[in-house]
């Protein structure tokens, strides 16, 4: 019973794998086509992220190096370098103590960060010169007194430093040691305690260095110079190294000796424990150094468990609700047929041999829902139901992937927008110091003072001053707003003049947003107060940064519009005029640490990875489709496989009806079709059997029926001769003697006759002896009625009687020679006077009798005929006397009782020809009469 | 017939994403293929030509040389490329470090730049100058009996500088310690220029400089002598060799392995120059002028100013005194009292060849035409610094007075062209000690004697480093 469910259940669990395997299929397709996407589209989203940073980080350690050179530049200046090189040591005390609080006041105007700069060494040639390191936490001085040029020379270091002049350069304490042997020297042990001092400041620091005869400046940096340059949340995942065209290294976010190894080989990947790194660099030209950026190359997105997670859990989700409904639904679908199964297999069952067969309701299934074909309800499984599914996975994998993505471009506008936050921030510092530099200015100081250029040197005082190439153009104010020099147009300086109030009684830099620039442009500047040295006055400095001073970095792949606010929150800096990229879009808003408290917003827009994501949207809907096209074909072929045993099955049963001939199906399949085949064709095989035993029963049932009628016919007869004994037929018959008596003795021969015919006919009609008479007697009856019908008729017909002899004796069936001579009377001659012709033949066929009652009376028409001989065909129950033919059909039937299948019965006929009824019957003998 | 579609279908789906990924690596090799379209562009730029090493003939050799692009214009070398196919000139420069390193590897510039006088016996010890004695006899460019006796500078023994082989040549040279004067600085102190003619001691010249010098209760209004074109009113380590060439001193022992300050010349000389310096004749440490000796005496704010013929062509090409050149003259190199005059060349630079050199025959060609060749005239031609042709003197500027004169001094100077007594180990090391020594004299921090001492002994450390490392 089981295996008998469980096979029927076959169809529904084929369509249910199928689906199923549509589905995963399908979800096959849109995983594998979103992973794909994904991952190229977080390549690419890593690959512009990454050119983007290198860029930021390009402009930001190149800003950060431009500012530290040109710091060293100042440094090398009369008004430092002076310092070192003016015999401070062999003059008075009191001077060289006023110049250092100079030099250090000077120093510390430049507002030197610990963050960039570690600390400064100014050392002089020889023991005459003062030398000086200033650290730049420190607000003072440290004087060295022994390290000296000279006292480098002995050891060889300073042409050992000397050889990567103005050229950044980190120095490990394994060079040193290659140079610097102490022992070796013959230096003091002071000496050499100051000497072992430098080189520990100096151990794996960068370090700019720079010289001449009477000077050596050694600009130590701090690590964070580069630290800050790059976003420190980036750690593990991208890394940013400097390194020296030699290939040293100078610094590196990254401690992994692997990385710091492919970065200084230039090697463009290194595969760590964490992954594979690729490396890209950019050349900062002037200083022949490259950045690296490392970035570690994104994993399969598939190994991101949270989205493997997120995605195996919908995949699983929408198994299960298509496996579900698949079920459901197509237990709904195929319960018809289970039902029609169960019906037919339970009949057969539950009723032992007998098949008890009752109609099936037409309405089985009463609803409308199944009213819809096969094709049409799996047409909605397919495409609607599992297209359904499929585009809801779709939506929802898509949903996930994107947001998987959108999430790439947040994190990547966080890195990029930090390291343009960065790159403004630095910006700022590098203005203000660069005002802090130029309000040390001797030269500035000078003219100021002289109020005109130095008779000497005919420069103009600012002319050279180191980081100026960053400025659009510097203007100095008196207090009451009134230009006193310009970098530009300084023989018109009232282009210039501005409010008074712009100028401001602050120690530091200050910046002003709303300043009108020469070219009628509103820009953000930056304002210096200056005193002037022993005038009691104080200038302003202004400085106009130029137009691409506070840019965020961009690439060709991703556009960034940003705007700057200031502390109040007004707007200062934007490029939102310009026409707003499409794309897919990252924002970053930070304010800035330190400065002057701005607030910094990027719009980052990826266009490519708009356009990929347009494209990944499109290739899953046409994945969806492709699926969906699938479904409907799938659905079609399914139902037309499933249709065709149905169809079949229909068609047998149609044969069935109209044959009356049921064949059994062919098919070999275990589903619900099946089932319903094989109780078709077990109820066909129990049809059948029926059928055999009907007939069996039908047979039975006749050959009851014929005894039934034998006694039916023995009743009558019992009858009859209960009638003959009321009647007392020998009086009739005695009676009848008497009036022939009488006619004879009237003379009256006719009569006589006549009535001796009658008297005979009487007699044989009468007799009880038997059904079975002599043919003689049957002649001899035929012809008393043949002299009565002539005497009725007037002659008008003549008979005659062709019976050999021999066969007079043979039994025949009594009365079946009258009742035809009086259809030949009765019809053929109907009208006749004369003429009329009737010959009654008898022989011997073998075994058989054949009689021969032929008339050349009128004889009958072919419909007629034909008529008589399909009545005489008909089942003997279904007889009923007709007004032609009686007596034929009487005899035929009497003749086909008794002899059953043995006789014959030939009837010709032509119009006006006349009519011959042909008999052919076995002879039998009384003795077999009786055995059958 | 079912289990065909469904295995059909499930290839069908399984090609599916093939299919996908297919297109879906497009945008990725899109994006990619930005990289590549750019880099060839890249790569064109930055290949350079670099000639094949095998020996085709058609190869042209690269010669590289140190001379800044201000002695070696583009179009001297377009020149000489165009006559020499075979050639490639490039200037590479160079620095006292960086030649260093280059040297240490072998791969310094074919024709090395050098200061002849102080220089060329340094490189020779060192063996990195190739001789070129040969084939300056041979040469059909240079003819060695027209060289005039400043060239001596380039050669070197071994133990005395103008001896022994030619190393190279000076591409000019100057009297560098012969006397300019300004005219209407003397005329302001109304002073009368001294004879041309006649060699003034250094002593004089310190004396006229003091009466030179022009005050205004403290302020100087004008100075009597600037040092140097660059720098203070001091005295240096080559002044002082000037002196005692002039003074018939000798302060290297015969083999130069040590050196001894303490002679009369040298305590003379410092003696000297700190009462100069004391006098503020200049600006100097002491009263701390920074402003360099060639501005105040083009700015007729120094009376006189201690520098080499090549000077005539600052003043000829400075547009305040050009409006009075006339004003302008030089004087003959004062001597020590009753010492010679030593018209003697503190600079001759000119170029040695490396004798590394993997193209000594090309390096030669570019030599000989640069120092004989056109160039040689082009240089003449300037007056910024004299031919070492006699041949070539005769194209000295001569058309205004102040060319006259100055051409006048000059052919006289030329009889006297001695030789610095320049220590090869030392070098141009000279410099450091001299100051580090003779700057607190200045302050009376220090004694000449104790100076001297000092000197000695740093000097013959500096030497004996120098000798151990040659060794």
């Amino acid at each position: 019973m089981d295996i008998q469910r469980f096979k029927r259940g076959m169809t529904r669990g084929r369509i249910i794998l199928l689906a199923m395997v549509l589905l995963l299929a399908a979800q096959g397709v849109l995983i594998s086509v979103g992973i794909s996407y994904t991952n190229s589209i977080r390549g690419s989203i890593q690959a512009q992220q990454t050119d983007l940073v290198l860029q930021q980080s390009d402009q930001t350690v190149t800003q950060r190096l431009n500012d530290v050179n040109n710091l060293l530049l100042l440094l090398q200046m009369p008004d430092f370098s002076l310092f070192t090189a003016n015999y401070l040591n062999l003059r008075d005390e009191s001077v060289a103590a006023s110049e250092e609080k100079r030099l250090l006041d000077k120093l510390e105007a430049l507002h030197l960060s610990p963050d960039i700069v570690d600390s400064i060494y100014m050392i002089g040639e020889n023991i005459n010169q003062i030398s000086i390191r200033k650290a730049s936490k420190d607000h003072s001085l440290e004087v060295l007194p022994l390290l000296r040029k000279d006292l480098l020379h002995q050891t060889g270091l300073d042409v050992f430093l000397l050889r990567n002049h103005d050229r950044f350069i980190r120095y490990d304490r394994q060079a040193f040691d290659e140079v610097y042997h102490p022992e070796e020297s013959k230096l003091q042990p002071a000496e050499r305690n100051e000497v072992d001092s430098f080189i520990n400041s100096l151990d794996g620091r960068v370090v700019l260095v720079t010289g001449s005869d009477k000077i050596l400046t050694v600009v130590v940096l701090s690590d964070l110079l580069f630290g800050q340059a790059f976003p420190a949340g980036l750690s593990g995942r991208m890394f940013l190294s400097v390194v020296r065209d030699d290939s040293s290294l100078l610094w590196s976010s990254s401690q992994q000796k692997d990385v710091l190894d492919s970065v200084a080989a230039d090697d463009k990947k290194t595969a760590t424990a964490a992954g594979v790194f690729t490396n890209v660099s950019s050349e900062i030209q002037p200083f022949g150094i490259r950045i690296v950026l490392s970035s570690l190359q994104p994993q399969n997105i598939m190994d991101e468990s949270g989205l493997m997670i997120n995605m195996l859990a919908v995949s699983v989700g929408t198994l299960l609700v298509a496996f579900l409904f698949s079920f459901f639904y197509l237990r709904f679908v195929f319960r018809p047929f289970r039902l029609i199964s169960q019906k037919i297999g339970s009949r057969h069952e539950s009723s032992g041999n007998t098949p008890v067969f009752r109609r099936i309701p037409e309405k089985l299934m009463g609803s409308r829902f199944h009213a819809v074909s096969l094709r049409n309800k799996l047409a909605i499984l397919f495409c609607i139901a599992l297209g359904m599914l499929i585009s809801t996975n779709g939506f929802l994998l898509s949903e996930l992937l994107t947001g998987e993505i959108d999430s790439l471009i947040t994190n990547s506008a966080t890195v990029m927008g930090e390291c343009a936050a960065i790159g403004i921030s630095d910006q700022v510092d590098s203005y203000e110091g660069l005002a802090n530099q130029i309000a040390t200015s001797q030269q500035l100081q000078d003219y100021l003072i002289n109020n005109k250029r130095n008779e000497y040197s005919p420069a103009e005082p600012l002319k050279m001053f180191p980081g100026l190439n960053r400025v659009s153009y510097i203007v100095l104010f008196n207090k009451s707003g009134g230009s006193i020099y310009s970098s530009v147009y300084s023989n018109n300086d009232k282009v210039f003049s501005i409010a008074s109030m712009q100028l401001k009684d602050f120690d530091e830099p200050y910046w002003i947003y709303n300043y009108n620039d020469i070219l009628g442009q509103t820009s953000v500047v930056l304002f210096r107060k200056i005193n002037v040295e022993s005038m009691d006055q104080s200038v302003w400095l202004l400085i106009v940064p130029k137009q691409e001073a506070f840019q965020v970095a961009k690439t060709g792949q991703i556009a960034a519009t940003y705007s700057i606010l200031n502390s109040a929150g007004v707007l200062f800096n934007s490029n939102e005029g310009a026409s707003r990229p499409g794309g897919a879009e990252g924002l970053y808003a930070q304010k800035l640490s330190g400065g002057p408290g701005w607030t910094l917003s990027i719009r980052y827009s990826f266009s490519e990875i708009a356009a990929m994501k347009q494209a990944f949207r499109e290739r899953f809907l046409l994945s969806i489709l492709i699926v969906f096209l699938l479904s409907a074909g799938l659905a079609l072929s399914i139902s037309t496989i499933l249709s065709k045993p149905i169809a079949r099955l229909t068609e047998a049963m149609q044969t069935a009806e109209s044959d009356g001939a049921a064949k059994p199906l062919v098919y070999d399949r275990g589903d619900e079709i099946g089932g319903i085949i094989h109780s078709y064709n077990r109820m066909i095989v129990r049809l059948e059997d029926a059928t055999r035993e009907n007939l069996c029963i039908l047979e039975e049932n006749a050959r009851n029926k014929i005894r039934e009628n034998e006694l039916v016919a023995m009743k009558t007869r019992a009858e009859m001769n209960m009638l003959q004994a009321q009647i007392n037929p020998h009086f009739l018959y005695n009676t009848l003697a008497t009036i022939n008596m009488q006619s004879i003795r009237h003379g009256d021969e006719g009569t006589s006759r006549i009535v001796n015919a009658l008297a005979e006919l009487l007699r044989y009609s009468i007799s009880t002896s038997s059904d079975i008479v002599p043919l003689d007697q049957e002649i001899k009856h035929a012809s008393n009625y043949i002299t009565i019908q002539q005497i009725r008729f007037s002659n008008c017909f003549h008979a005659s009687f062709d019976v050999p002899d021999e066969i007079g004796s043979l039994p025949v069936l009594r009365f079946i020679l009258q009742p035809i001579i009086e259809n030949s009377i009765k019809h053929g001659f109907e009208g006749w006077e004369t003429g009329g012709e009737i010959t009654v033949t008898a022989r011997l066929n073998g075994e058989n009798l054949i009689l021969s009652i032929r008339d050349n009376g009128v004889g009958m028409d072919d419909e007629t005929l034909s008529g008589l001989r399909s009545e005489m065909e008909r089942d003997l129950a279904a007889w009923q006397a007709g007004s032609y033919g009686i007596g034929l059909k009487n005899v035929y039937y009497r003749l086909k009782l008794h002899y059953q299948e043995r006789m014959n019965m030939v009837i010709h006929s032509e119009l006006m020809k006349g009519t011959e009824v042909r008999m052919e019957f076995p002879v039998i003998t009384r003795a077999e009469e009786m055995d059958a | 017939m079912k289990k065909t579609v469904v295995v059909m279908l499930a290839l069908v789906m399984l090609t599916m994403p093939l299919a996908f990924s297919a297109c879906s690596t497009s945008p990725a090799s899109a994006a990619a293929s930005v990289a590549p379209a750019a880099s060839p562009t890249a790569a064109t730029a930055t290949v350079l030509p670099t000639p094949a090493p095998s020996p085709t003939p058609a190869a042209p050799v690269t010669i590289r040389t140190s001379l800044s692009e201000g002695e070696l214009s583009k179009d001297q070398i377009a020149a000489f490329e165009a006559d020499h196919p075979n050639i490639k000139i490039e200037i590479e420069a160079v620095d006292g470090t960086k030649l260093a390193a280059e040297l240490a590897t072998g791969d310094a510039p074919d024709l090395i730049r050098l200061s002849g006088a102080f220089e060329l016996s340094s490189y020779v010890i060192r063996g990195i100058a190739m001789d070129i004695t040969q084939r300056l006899e041979t040469s059909s460019v240079i003819q060695m009996n027209d060289l005039l006796p400043v060239c001596n500078v380039y050669r070197f023994d071994g133990k005395t500088i103008g001896e022994g082989p030619y190393y190279g040549l000076p591409k000019d040279w100057s009297n560098d310690y012969a006397l300019f004067y300004n005219k209407k600085c003397f005329d302001a102190a109304g002073i009368a220029v001294p004879d041309p003619a006649k060699a003034l001691t250094w002593p004089e010249v310190m004396d006229l400089a003091k009466k030179l010098t022009l005050k205004d209760g403290d302020v100087i209004k004008q100075y009597g002598l600037s040092a140097t074109e660059w720098g203070k009113t001091e005295a240096n380590f080559n002044f002082m060799l000037q002196y005692i060439l002039s003074a018939g001193g000798k302060i290297s022992s015969d083999d130069n392995t040590t050196m001894d300050f303490n002679i009369p010349a040298v305590k003379d000389f410092l003696n000297m120059w700190v009462g100069a310096v004391k006098s503020n004749i200049g600006p100097n440490t002491l009263n701390n002028d920074q402003t360099s000796g060639g501005d105040l005496f083009l700015a007729n704010k120094a009376a006189m100013l201690i520098d080499g013929y090549w000077y005539s062509g600052v003043i000829r090409g400075n547009a305040d005194a050009k409006a009075h050149i006339d004003d302008f003259g030089m004087l003959p190199t004062p001597t020590a009292p009753n010492g010679t005059r030593q018209a003697a060349t503190g600079g001759a630079t000119g170029c040695i060849i490396y004798s590394g050199t993997k193209h000594p025959d090309e390096a030669w060609t570019f030599f000989e035409w640069y120092f004989g060749g056109k160039p040689a005239d082009d240089r003449a031609a300037t007056g910024w610094g004299m031919p070492i042709f006699k041949s070539k003197l005769a194209l000295l500027p001569q058309a205004t007075n102040f060319d006259k004169q100055v051409f006048a001094v000059l052919q006289d100077e030329s009889n006297y062209q001695g030789i610095l007594p320049v220590n090869p180990y030392l070098s141009g090391g000279g410099w450091g000690i001299f100051d580090k020594y003779v700057a607190p004299l200045y302050f009376d921090k220090s004694t000449i004697d104790e100076a001297i001492a000092g000197m000695t002994k740093d000097a013959n450390v500096a030497v004996t480093d120098a000798r151990n490392a040659v060794k």
